[in-house]
């Protein structure tokens, strides 16, 4: 927890303490005079950059309890705002706190209204405290800082009664059903040994304060709960239980406080208010009269000290991140070394196996490939031969054709000729070569006998297609183009036995052949 | 609540600080999640480094058997000449003695610069490697049957590995009887002279 400035004030003194660690330190005393306020302007210095929280203990304060219709937001603000303005005319430390909401119809909002009547007994501090440049965080009222004993005590009675006594006086804070309801401060000036019966008597006037507003029936029992950090208090319960059968006392000395709340006993020694310094160092009410232009400065040194803080935690994180990344980074470094080490082994074992085999001039695995794909390339090399033997073989047998011309293309396409598509007729796989070729031949001196010359041709291309390493016979010319789809022009004067028949025939071999 | 330029004033070095703080992490983080990723990559290679190792190291003996198996043959491979830079000369001399032996009339050629050859499977590592030089062929002959003497006189001397992409045989306008001694068709053929680059295998 941060460290903070705790100030509690009452009419004829201040008291202040550091709160650093969940230690109260440095603690002083201040009359209200000049000197007073000289020196406590002299200890601020000492405490640059804290945030200073007030708690006032005097008896001019109002608690005062409004119900108000139910509503929301803005509306409630300035409702609220509203009435407060009426209630505080003259002081600006004010502030107000939602209690419940009522059980009835309306379900109106019953709200606790809280004020510093005099904020005279302020403003010498404040001065103080602004010419030092600190923060102010908050005002308190010292009763409901008292709503913090509730909870440390395990108090759980429902009419409860605690009693302090401060360097401002008797304090007497009332809390029914665990909530606040009333608090009175009897100051003690001029009156430094009073006696137990007084203040038993001052206790006795609250309880028939609170029968006549009907907090408590008369035969309620009342929990008294004394917390006596000077020994004064000491003769108080014997007092108030004397003739009150309906109030019962907890006492708590100077010991048990320090047992309960863990504050050494020289702290308590040093001034009455530290039990309160405590409980507000520890945790701050809600209910803060301070107006907003003074908590300002505060806001902005909060602000300014939230966002260090995030500089700071997203520092740690990012060292964190970084250190974990670092740690990591190292660990894989380590097994990288090893991994490596490991490799370099085997390959000094594969060095030593190897440098037994046969001289080579590259990797086993290249030998290899190179050897196969020179053994495929090889494989796969064919020569015109088979197409002029099977051509040969057919004009054998064919003695009225003469051959002009013979192409013949290896490759993964076949020879291209208008016409030619013996590839949709033989599926293949791709890249697979086949041998194709053209052969260009005539039938000379044929006397315009086209019926018998397409005879011979077709004869020819016959025996081409006999043989089994073809595929596709096909005519790509013919002496007469007989087809249907294309036109036809010639004379039946031409001069007999000096006209050729020319023909062309296209061979696909079949693939692998 | 309306904001000051006191506000602002009040926010300065803590904007200052927090602003430093974040380009310091993300500075910091950013370099420390590089390193650990470097590291985890170095790591990765390594690990593939030591299974390759283990691996080749496990197969040494098939690959003593491998070196055995085919040193031999790419040793005759590098002799003819198909592994290794292109040799234009031979093959060009290996021409002329073909054409003597065959006894042909001349052969004109014309050689293509050098480029990827298209005829080898693709699942072979060293595939991309083969290149091969087109060469045209032009010549006259006797009759068919000189073709094929040609090119068996050819591949004789063993100038290298070619491959024959297409030929041509032309009677050019010759009628009648082939005559003794003479050019009696006009042939063409494509020949491709094919090798691999040992520079690039030889890893």
């Amino acid at each position: 927890m941060a460290a903070k400035l705790l100030l509690c004030v009452s009419n004829d003194q201040a008291t202040v303490a550091v709160w650093r660690r969940h230690r109260l330190m440095s603690c002083a005393r201040f009359e209200n005079s000049e000197e007073g306020w000289i020196a406590f302007g002299n200890f601020l210095r000492g405490a640059h950059g804290l945030p200073v929280h007030i708690i006032v203990d005097t008896v001019e304060e109002d608690f005062r309890f409004e119900t108000l219709p139910h509503i929301r937001g803005r509306d409630r603000a300035e409702m609220v705002g509203r009435k407060l303005k009426q209630l505080y005319r003259a002081t600006p430390y004010y502030s107000y706190s939602l209690q419940e909401r009522e059980s009835g119809k309306r379900r109106d909002d019953r709200y606790l209204f809280a004020a510093l009547t005099n904020p005279d007994v302020l403003i010498p501090w404040l001065r103080a405290i602004e010419a030092a440049g600190l923060p102010v965080s908050g005002i308190y009222p010292l009763a409901l800082v008292s709503v913090l004993l509730i909870e440390r005590l395990k108090l759980k009675h429902p009419n409860l009664l605690i009693i302090s006594k401060n360097s401002a006086g008797l304090r007497q804070t009332f809390f029914k059903n665990l909530r606040f309801r009333i608090s009175r401060l009897t100051p003690l000036r001029g009156t430094t040994d009073v006696a137990d019966q007084h203040y038993a008597d001052e206790i006795g006037n609250t309880r028939m304060y609170l029968d006549a507003l009907t907090v408590t029936h008369v035969d309620d029992t009342l929990e008294v709960v004394i917390l006596d950090q000077d020994g004064s208090l000491s003769g108080l319960p014997s007092a108030i239980m004397r003739g009150r059968p309906n109030m019962q006392c907890q006492y708590l000395d100077i010991k048990d406080i320090h047992s309960r709340f863990g504050i050494p006993i020289a702290d308590l020694e040093a001034s009455t208010d530290v039990l309160h310094l405590h409980l507000l160092g520890e945790q701050a009410p809600a209910l803060n009269l301070a107006p907003p232009h003074l908590t300002r400065t505060y806001q902005r040194f909060a602000a300014g000290r939230w966002v260090y803080g995030a500089s700071g935690a997203t520092l740690i994180g990012a060292v964190i991140w970084s250190g974990v990344d670092v740690y990591r980074a190292m660990d894989i470094d380590q097994d990288t070394l090893t991994v490596q080490r490991q490799a370099r082994d085997y390959q000094a074992k594969y060095q030593q196996v190897t440098a037994q085999f046969p001289d080579a001039p590259t990797t086993a695995e290249n030998l290899r490939h190179t050897v196969e794909i020179a053994e495929q390339i090889r494989a796969s090399l064919r020569t015109p031969e088979k197409m002029f033997s099977i051509v040969s073989h057919a004009l054998d047998a064919s003695p009225d054709i003469q051959l002009q011309r013979i192409e013949w293309h290896y490759g993964d396409v076949p020879a291209s000729k208008p016409g030619m598509k013996p590839a949709q007729a033989l599926p293949r796989e791709p890249g697979q070569l086949i041998q194709s070729g053209v052969v260009f031949g005539e039938i000379p001196h044929f006397g315009g006998d086209y019926r018998a010359a397409m005879n011979i041709i077709n004869d020819f291309a016959q025996r081409i297609a006999q043989d089994n390493a073809v595929a596709e016979v096909r005519a790509l010319k013919l002496p007469l183009d007989i087809r249907s789809d294309s036109g036809l022009n010639g004379s039946t004067s031409a001069v007999p036995g000096k006209e050729t028949a020319q023909f062309e025939i296209a061979v696909v071999f079949r693939s692998g052949a | 609540m309306k904001l000051t330029s006191k506000d602002f004033g009040a926010m300065k070095l803590p904007a200052i600080a927090l602003a430093i703080a974040l380009a310091a992490s993300f500075a910091m983080v950013g370099f420390t999640s590089n390193q650990r990723t470097e590291s985890e990559r170095q790591y990765r290679e390594q690990l593939t480094a030591l299974q390759e190792a283990k691996t080749r190291f496990q197969r040494s003996g098939e690959e003593r058997e491998t070196v055995t198996h085919y040193i031999k043959a790419y040793r005759q491979l590098e002799k003819i000449g198909f592994v290794g830079a292109e040799q234009r000369l031979k093959w060009v001399e290996s021409l002329r003695v073909a054409n003597t032996q065959a006894g042909l009339f001349g052969v004109d050629y014309q050689m293509t610069a050098q480029a990827p050859f298209p005829f080898v499977t693709k699942d072979n590592p060293v595939g991309e490697r083969v290149r091969h030089s087109q060469m045209k062929l032009s010549f006259g002959v006797l009759h068919e049957a000189d073709l094929m003497r040609l090119f068996n006189a050819l591949s004789a001397q063993q100038p290298g590995l070619f491959a024959l992409t297409a030929c041509s045989l032309d009677r050019a306008g010759r009628q009648g009887l082939p005559l003794p001694r003479q050019a009696n068709l006009t042939a063409q053929c494509d020949l491709s002279w094919v090798t691999i680059d040992p520079g690039k295998i030889a890893q």
